[in-house]
């Protein structure tokens, strides 16, 4: 009995190569715009579909959730990825030929979005290892988040506007997601769940940056204590706040700013802030994956309860209040960059549009604080910090 | 009227997790001084207990209290007497360097002895400045220990605090707290399955079978229950039979 | 003064015997040997907990039965002394009792390991020689 997803799967494939050999032709391209038809843009997003599931299960299946002592063997891992490997390939050999060869345009699109699928995947499915969550890799991460705005770029036909900037920073994005997919599948073969920092090389260069970061993180948690010890005013919410979510040295925020200040700049048209928005969202939806974890952070939750000389029900209010300054936070620092993106496309939507994309983004965050106060209620206010049975059900 | 000598207390207290029951009435009183083991096999439900009354879980049935206090319920000024070592220290910042990470601690607490966690981290020779997630397990747990100690508290809890240490370390952590106790009289739970530290270091000792307490008392008493002559060790795998 | 004074027994936490039994023991055929006599003073609880590392109300206990058999008595504010008793010191015939439990031990071993008695009293004899210059 194929499972229900493998067979899914087989028959999109199976369509999407019969409707591409005789209905579209070998020369033409799945995503070219020449006569587009209502069956190919169908088509196009049953592919689109076809793709992420796919790259999502290869993953599921590399990072399963039982994990036998035959799964521990080095030898068997490596099995595994080769195994995973190829079944990628496969997918990603067939994906061309449907996209087919032509334009070059589509095929680079194709690449760098596969891979900045891939890394998304890879980071969503390994967030439950520790390692990945450690501070270690703030740096990929970042560097991942930043040039994800490439992405919406690269679909926009013709020449970039800023040719040597546009391909330094897809070589730049290239080099470091073939980073994380090598230091992805090392670790998955070794199943090494801890730090390791007996490295070399290149490894040791990017501990380095990371090391950078980290004392800047740690300065700015030195002068957070000398501000607390002259004015004890709302410590708790500071303290926790530094302690439940992992701080961000301002310097970074920066250079993300500039970052995402450039990829508006380079986007022209109505289709570039679609996506824009889209992929706005997107991260969105992630930032709140991000605070529905924080609650789950029970080690962490029991410690600063057992620290802190508040009554249980203060303890509790103070997390929530954390949580909720870090989105007001997080949103008030995004408001130049809203500000700015709406001011930029003015020119192309009306006002009733700009209404409407600003009220999208508002309800947001509205809706992001319910989430919060919703999750806190149910998995906060009044439970105990239960860590054993969260061990008792790992090792079950 | 509650004891003012009477630091802890468990009153019938039982705990499930779904259908496995993990504690059944469990009876215990501990007063102030007093340095208590508390030894059981693995998954017996030590852990459990000393969350328990430590307010970090919620009792099905009976009561836990901690200086006269409901444990689910501590008022702030009790939990600053408080001092707990948890199994797990993996919790923990791992960014932060041990420096930061004790600046970090001393915050929350009104009083904390600077010079007694600097002469600590001395002795037991631990960086200041190593990160704390670069640190091997036993230095991870030598560095909760001193987080532990720092404010001074009056009742310590230790869950299995030097499962990762060496026995140089061990020793030297046993020494540590028999001079806390007798300069300050300072209260003491410790779950360890080392039974050679608890022979020194517990006057007291509780055993946790069936998910029952099936001896609280003086060591020397139990010792002295067995005709031939048994250890703790021996005892407890006598027991456990 | 009294801090100067080694400290001359012995502790195995981990036997199966007591520590203030062993305490308690020791003490008791010290006095029995006239090792220690009457006036003399023993270490305090502090001072045996610290050296020992072990609990100190262990040591207490050890030192509330010795005195509870009259064979120590307590000096307010000065500590623990061997009590003014007229015949603490034991005569052979009532300290060779005191060995008879590890001698027993002893024999039983050896008639586990199948010795001959010879040979064992030789190994006896050369240990209390060798004993001799300690």
């Amino acid at each position: 009995m194929i499972p229900k997803i493998s067979l899914s799967l087989l028959i999109m494939m199976v369509s999407i190569t019969i409707y591409k050999l005789c209905f579209l032709g070998a020369d033409i391209s799945l995503f070219s715009d020449n006569n587009l038809t209502i069956a190919q843009i169908v088509f196009r997003v049953i592919f689109t579909i076809f793709l992420i599931v796919a790259y999502f299960r290869t993953f599921v299946i590399i990072s399963g959730p039982s994990v036998s002592i035959l799964q521990m063997l080095p030898e068997i891992r490596k099995k595994v990825v080769k195994f995973a490997g190829l079944n990628l390939g496969l997918i990603f050999i067939w994906a061309v030929l449907i996209l087919g060869h032509n334009d070059f345009q589509i095929l680079l699109s194709f690449i760098f979005s596969s891979l900045w699928m891939l890394s998304t995947i890879i980071t969503i499915s390994s967030f439950r290892v520790p390692v990945y969550r450690s501070n270690k890799y703030w740096f990929l991460k970042l560097i991942f988040a930043l040039f994800s705005f490439v992405v919406p770029i690269m679909y926009i036909k013709g020449t970039p506007k800023h040719p040597i900037m546009y391909y330094t920073i897809l070589s730049v994005f290239f080099i470091v997601i073939i980073y994380q997919m090598f230091n992805f599948v090392s670790n998955y073969i070794n199943n090494r769940f801890k730090d390791d920092f007996k490295k070399t090389g290149f490894v040791v260069k990017i501990n380095s940056f990371q090391a950078y970061f980290d004392d800047a993180i740690v300065k700015e948690l030195n002068s957070l204590i000398y501000r607390i010890k002259s004015d004890p005013k709302n410590k708790y919410i500071k303290l926790f706040q530094f302690s439940l979510f992992e701080p961000t040295p301002t310097v970074l925020v920066l250079i993300f700013y500039a970052f995402i200040v450039f990829a508006l700049l380079s986007l022209q048209g109505k289709l570039g802030i679609i996506y824009f928005v889209s992929l706005l969202l997107y991260f969105l939806l992630i930032s709140a994956l991000n605070y529905s974890r924080i609650y789950r952070k029970r080690n962490k939750i029991e410690h600063l309860y057992l620290v802190s000389k508040l009554s249980r029900n203060k303890f509790e209010l103070t997390v929530l209040s954390t949580v909720f300054r870090q989105v007001i936070i997080g949103f008030a620092c995004s408001v130049p960059i809203f500000t700015l993106g709406l001011v930029i496309y003015s020119k192309y939507f009306v006002t009733a549009e700009l209404l409407l994309i600003s009220s999208l983004i508002l309800s947001y965050y509205i809706a992001e604080l319910l989430i919060i106060f919703i999750l806190w209620t149910f998995m906060i206010k009044g439970r105990d910090f239960d860590t054993i049975k969260q061990a008792r059900v790992m090792s079950n | 009227m509650e004891n003012s000598d009477v630091v802890i207390r468990l009153e019938k207290v039982s705990k499930s997790y779904g259908d496995k029951q993990v504690l059944k009435n469990i009876d215990l009183t501990i007063k102030k001084g007093t340095i208590m083991g508390l030894v059981g096999k693995n998954g017996a439900g030590k852990t459990t207990m000393i969350k328990s009354l430590l307010g970090l879980l919620k009792l099905d049935s009976g009561k836990a209290s901690l200086f006269g206090e409901d444990s689910w319920d501590l008022p702030g000024e009790i939990k600053q007497k408080l001092g707990y070592v948890p199994q797990n220290v993996n919790g923990f910042d791992g960014w932060m360097t041990v420096d930061a990470l004790l600046e970090y601690t001393s915050v929350f607490y009104d009083k904390w002895n600077k010079k007694k966690v600097d002469q600590l981290l001395k002795d037991w020779n631990i960086d200041p400045k190593a990160r704390f997630r670069s640190l091997s397990e036993g230095e991870k747990q030598k560095v909760a220990i001193i987080m532990a100690m720092g404010h001074e508290p009056e009742l310590y809890i230790f869950d299995e605090p030097v499962a990762s240490l060496d026995p140089v370390a061990r020793r030297s952590f046993i020494k540590e707290l028999i001079d806390l106790n007798i300069e300050s009289g300072t209260t003491m739970l410790f779950s360890t399955h080392i039974t050679s530290d608890l022979e020194r270091i517990a006057a007291d000792v509780a055993i946790l079978k069936d998910n029952e307490l099936k001896y609280i008392g003086e060591l020397s008493a139990l010792k002295e229950k067995y005709t031939e002559h048994m250890n703790l060790e021996d005892i407890f795998l006598e027991l456990n039979k | 003064m009294s801090d100067n004074k080694e400290i001359y027994f012995q502790i195995q936490p981990s036997s199966g015997v007591p520590i203030y039994k062993q305490i308690v023991d020791q003490v008791e055929r010290l006095v029995a040997s006239g090792y220690l006599s009457q006036g003399d003073e023993l270490p305090s609880v502090r001072k045996v907990a610290v050296h020992f590392e072990v609990n100190p109300m262990t040591v207490s206990k050890a030192y509330s039965m010795l005195e509870a058999s009259n064979i120590v008595e307590r000096r307010r504010g000065m500590g623990m002394f061997i009590a003014s008793n007229s015949d603490n010191a034991k005569s052979v015939k009532q300290r060779i009792e005191l060995i008879r439990p590890s001698l027993e031990e002893a024999a039983s071993q050896a008639k586990q390991l199948g010795l001959p008695n010879e040979r064992v009293l030789e190994l006896f004899k050369k240990i209390l020689g060798d004993n001799d210059g300690k």
